[in-house]
């Protein structure tokens, strides 16, 4: 290596191969922050560092390997797909891009092998777009982005010299190459590009043709069955958000907001489940306001709410609803909106089809309250008998969880109506039983009697199994219902669900009032929860993503326009809009006179240090003294033919009297050539 | 139609001065960017947006930074050393950063000839070139034939940043230094130097007709004062009385005169034979220090020795073409005349006639 190729920045090898790695780990990070891969999958990050250190120590790793693998990787994702239908288009695609990505980092050897390995990266970044829909997505891409500019920036640097015949090795040795200005000219470079990527998504007009559900998320995550011997749902700190509410003011708040899911109907000693499908009756499909079954406890109040893509067709709620209108989102095209279609047989609104992205809607109703009866109503529906058999019926008749019961109920009249016998069972709970997350009743026979005769410490799908087993031993219909209670409100009055929030309570019926909303989990009277300032930031940025990148549409866009237009409208747009024209007119002539005016100085300064090398060129040439004052150039060179002089000739009238804008190097050769004129030749 | 689309693109690029291609990968994403964009407008996936953007993006900075690179980079060409047809050589050229940014990924190349008979030469490469920096490059070539080759562009191509689309700048021709547009290609080098040292064995050193230090008897004379006693004919001297010395005759170096001469019936490969065994032939006896001298129809160098004599000969054989008019016959009286017959030529009034020997190219060729 030269001296000249021996500089102080980094190798450009070594710059490649950082970058190329850094772009593949950012690559399978967006995918994999998505949630939709099992946790064994996250060992694909190991790729490329691994292939990192591999290729700086020489070691290859044999290709067969990587065929192996790209196989198992295609095999994998055709199963995929052919059990789970179109519905698992992207995630199949996506775990195979995933396999083919690894096999292709870890058998690379050529220049050849890292462009596709980028290609392949960018592809699986696509479709990171659709299985991760997350405020991390951003963060990954714009990480990508930067660290694909540089490994391809200094990928074809390599490829251009070993196409050219260089020694490669040498080309990735040179050090003058990486400096810092090469830094900030690639992270200028990436700038630039997500720049124009952010114009793009901006100003691309939103024209969606329709609805390709295939390419879709996964719908619902509620579970259809939750046994008792495992952790409960909530268990944990995540923070994903699952809904949002606003306006439902801080009464509603500080009395325990309870967010509808998943309502299961049989209870067993080892867990609680959903027997017949929620959707299985045929109900009309119906928009106006309905009457539901659900308790009128509780305040009403207009709110909205805002919930992912969790719960298949469920348009969840707080409470007994009398109206819900769509307002955005919920379809996978953001120019239309899910349509509530009807409720269902635990009176819960539902979708025409799964909810595909954040829903946002308006809900009219009650904001349920804990252990609140109201006074009758003639307007509440009668259960059915179907129904009373259902949400009595005790499977597993067990003579110690009776004799609890009776425990209980002692001073009970025998006419006692369900609310009284609710309230002493739930007192019952509260104070002989303790909230623990200890797991005790695992990997017992029938947890649930475990925890109702014996260890009595449990979470809160053991007390809502309980409650809800001992109400249908007490005679009362009761049912377990599964969503997220309490949330955590932040600087605006909103509430936030989040996944941690998760809880289990319990409904049990008065005939006249309906459904009503109780709990004898004593966690559940927990103070209210607000958001720190770290958190309440974070929750901001997730609503600016959800509302403004994901929920960007072309009524948006419109929007966007039109408040701009209306601004300049009011400040005189026509005057502006003249002003900026003139203005811009000046500014050009100006530019364009400066120009001239350079060019013409430049062109007289080099035409005229030619003309004195021409001159002095043909005096030497003639022998006979300096040229005549009067004598032009073109005239000295007639009077001197010579073939250099002509064509020197020729250029200078070019340059002065032509303008051109000849090449500095050009003319710097045309003169050196004068120079070694002399009489001999 | 395709064929008017074609010309349509190659007038666009041809007054730009740019010409420009996808390479495999770029090919690839360009397929990539509509599908993502179909797929994006179809579905309305917001993301998708962001990363069609990127791709887009992409290409359009792309564009405007090799742009920048090729603007920054000017070439100029620099006097070629001496190029053979056929022989893998380079040519250099000086490239210079006119601007204040680095330029990277730099790749230079000259094109000759125009039309059917454009030739290009093979790419010199410059990762960096500092903003001012001048940097003298070689640009590896293998001329195809000989003679002069004018020079009808210069070309500066990069692939960078990206390596997704190959753009090239023409520097025209017409717009180089004099002196500089053309690069002699002389004719093929064969390998004759046996060849040259057997044919001077024959034909060797001729008598000068006075005396000198040759080894042949010119006269006997009376011993001077001063003469080389050694030199003393004793015979003679005893035959006669008087003391005689011995004088040598001077010798002096033939002249050698290497004829071409094509006659009916000649292939162009036989005439290149012909002209590349002339010519290196020529070459070999100079650098032996003979005065050699070139006959061809149109051509006449008389012999001489120097690096000059060796200049013109290998340049008239490089530029001579056998449509070239007959000359009338030379006048190099006492310079033994070397015919290589191409075809069925006259050898009647050769010394020496050399067949033609095959080029290497031709034997590797076969």
């Amino acid at each position: 290596m030269t001296r000249e190729e021996r500089g102080l920045g980094l190798p450009l090898g070594l710059a490649h191969e950082l970058g190329l790695a850094a772009s593949l780990l950012a690559a399978t990070l967006i995918v994999l922050l998505g949630g939709e891969f099992p946790a064994w999958m996250w060992l694909s990050l190991v790729a490329p560092p691994l292939s990192l250190a591999l290729r700086e120590r020489g070691v290859v790793v044999p290709a067969v390997s990587g065929t192996l693998l790209a196989l198992f990787s295609v095999g994998a994702g055709v199963t995929l797909l052919l059990r789970g239908g179109l519905d698992v288009a992207v995630f199949a695609g996506g775990a195979t891009l995933l396999g083919l990505l690894v096999a292709r980092t870890l058998t690379r050897r050529t220049l050849d092998h890292d462009q596709q390995a980028l290609l392949l990266s960018l592809i699986l970044v696509f479709a990171g777009s659709v299985l991760n829909v997350g405020v991390s997505y951003i963060i990954v891409f714009v990480a990508f982005a930067v660290t694909a500019v540089w490994a391809m920036a200094t990928r074809q640097l390599l490829a251009g010299a070993d196409a050219a015949g260089m020694s490669i090795a040498r080309a990735r040795g040179r050090t003058d190459v990486i400096t810092p200005l090469f830094f900030a000219a690639s992270a200028g470079v990436s700038l630039a590009v997500l720049a124009a990527a952010a114009l793009i998504f901006v100003s691309f007009p939103r024209i969606g043709f329709g609805e390709l559900n295939f390419l879709g998320r996964r719908a619902s995550q509620l579970p259809t069955s939750v046994g008792f011997g495992g952790n409960p749902r909530g268990l944990g700190t995540s923070t994903a958000v699952v809904a949002r509410a606003a306006g439902v003011g801080d009464d509603s708040f500080n009395a325990g907001l309870y967010l509808r899911g998943a309502v299961y109907d049989a209870i067993t000693l080892d867990a609680f489940e959903q027997t017949a499908p929620a959707t299985d009756r045929a109900e009309p499909i119906d928009r106006r306001p309905m009457v539901t079954s659900l308790s009128r406890g509780g305040a009403e109040l207009d709110y909205e709410l805002t919930t992912t893509p969790m719960a298949g067709t469920l348009v969840m709620t707080l409470g007994y609803t009398t109206a819900a209108v769509p307002l955005s989102g919920g379809a996978s095209n953001p120019n239309r909106s899910a349509q509530v279609g009807g409720r269902d047989r635990h009176d819960q609104l539902r979708t025409l089809s799964p909810i595909a992205s954040p829903f946002r809607y308006r809900v009219r109703g009650r904001v349920a309250v804990v252990s609140q009866v109201p006074p009758p109503s003639p307007r509440v529906a009668a259960l059915s008998e179907e129904d009373r058999a259902r949400y009595v019926a005790v499977k597993d008749e067990d003579a110690a969880i009776r004799a609890v019961v009776n425990e209980a109920l002692v001073g009970a009249a025998p006419d006692a109506t369900h609310e009284q016998r609710a309230a002493l069972l739930r007192t019952y709970l509260l104070k002989r039983f303790v909230y623990s997350l200890d797991g005790e009743v695992a990997g017992r026979d029938a947890p649930l009697r475990a925890f109702i005769v014996d260890v009595r410490r449990g979470h809160c799908e053991l007390f809502a199994g309980a409650y809800a087993l001992m109400l249908r031993m007490a005679g009362v219909p009761a049912r377990v219902v599964g969503g997220f209670q309490g949330g955590a409100q932040t600087d605006d009055g909103s509430v936030v669900f989040q996944l941690r929030h998760a809880h289990a309570w319990v409904e049990w019926w008065q005939d006249g009032v309906g459904w009503v909303t109780d709990d004898a989990t004593p966690n559940a009277t927990a103070p209210r929860e607000r958001l720190g300032p770290f958190d309440a930031l974070i929750e901001r940025i997730r609503v600016f993503w959800d509302d403004r990148v994901l929920d960007f549409a072309m009524e948006d866009q419109q929007s966007a326009l039109r408040k701009v237009t209306n601004k300049l409208r009011g400040k005189h747009l026509g005057t502006m809009a003249r002003g900026a024209f003139a203005g811009s007119i000046v500014i050009g002539l100006v530019v364009l006179l400066a120009r001239r005016l350079r060019h013409a100085r430049r062109s007289a300064s080099r035409g005229d240090e030619l003309a004195r090398h021409i001159v002095a060129a043909a005096e030497r040439l003639a022998g006979d003294g300096p040229a005549r004052e009067t004598e032009t150039v073109r005239e000295l060179t007639e009077r001197h033919p010579h073939p250099t002089l002509r064509d020197a000739t020729a250029l200078y009238e070019r340059i002065r009297y032509g303008g051109e804008n000849v090449d500095d190097a050009i003319v710097r050769a045309t003169i050196k050539a004068l120079a070694a004129l002399n009489k001999r030749t | 139609m395709r064929r008017f689309l074609e010309s349509l693109v190659e007038r666009f690029w041809r007054v730009s001065g740019r010409t420009l291609r996808p390479t495999g990968s770029g090919k690839l994403l360009l397929v990539l960017a509509l599908a993502v964009g179909f797929a994006a407008m179809n579905t309305g996936n917001n993301l998708l947006f962001f990363g069609w953007g990127l791709v887009l993006s992409a290409i359009v900075i792309s564009g405007i930074l090799s742009e920048s690179t090729l603007r920054a980079a000017t070439p100029v060409p620099l006097p070629a050393d001496e190029a053979r047809a056929r022989s893998r050589g380079t040519l250099p050229v000086m490239l210079e950063n006119t601007r204040g940014v680095p330029a990277f990924g730099v790749a230079v190349s000259y094109v000759f000839g125009e039309g059917q008979q454009t030739e290009r030469s093979g790419e010199s490469f410059e990762l960096r070139l500092s903003p001012g920096a001048r940097r003298t490059t070689q640009v590896p070539w293998t001329p195809s034939h000989r003679g002069l080759l004018p020079i009808s562009s210069l070309r500066v191509a990069t692939a960078a940043p990206f390596g997704f689309f190959a753009k090239e700048r023409v520097v025209d021709g017409v717009r180089l230094p004099f002196g500089l547009r053309d690069v002699l290609v002389l004719p093929e080098r064969i390998d004759t130097r046996a060849l040259g040292r057997s044919l001077w064995a024959r034909l060797g050193e001729s008598p000068a007709g006075h005396a000198g230090n040759g080894d042949e008897l010119f006269s006997l004379r009376p011993f001077k004062e001063g003469d080389d006693p050694r030199r003393i004919a004793w015979r003679r001297t005893a035959k006669t009385g008087r003391v005689v010395v011995r004088e040598n005759e001077a010798t002096r170096s033939r002249q050698l005169i290497v004829t071409l001469r094509v006659g009916g019936g000649a292939s162009p490969d036989d005439v290149e034979d012909g002209v590349a065994t002339a010519a290196s032939l020529i070459e070999d006896l100079l650098d032996d220090g003979h005065a050699v001298g070139v006959s061809a129809p149109g051509v006449v160098i008389a012999p001489a020795r120097s690096l000059r004599q060796r200049h013109a000969c290998l340049r008239a054989l490089a530029l001579w073409s056998p449509t070239s008019t007959p000359t009338p016959p030379d006048a190099f009286a006492g310079a033994a005349r070397i015919i290589i017959p191409v075809g069925a030529a006259s050898t009647a009034d050769a010394d020496v006639v050399v067949t033609p020997l095959q080029r290497p190219s031709r034997v590797v060729a076969r």
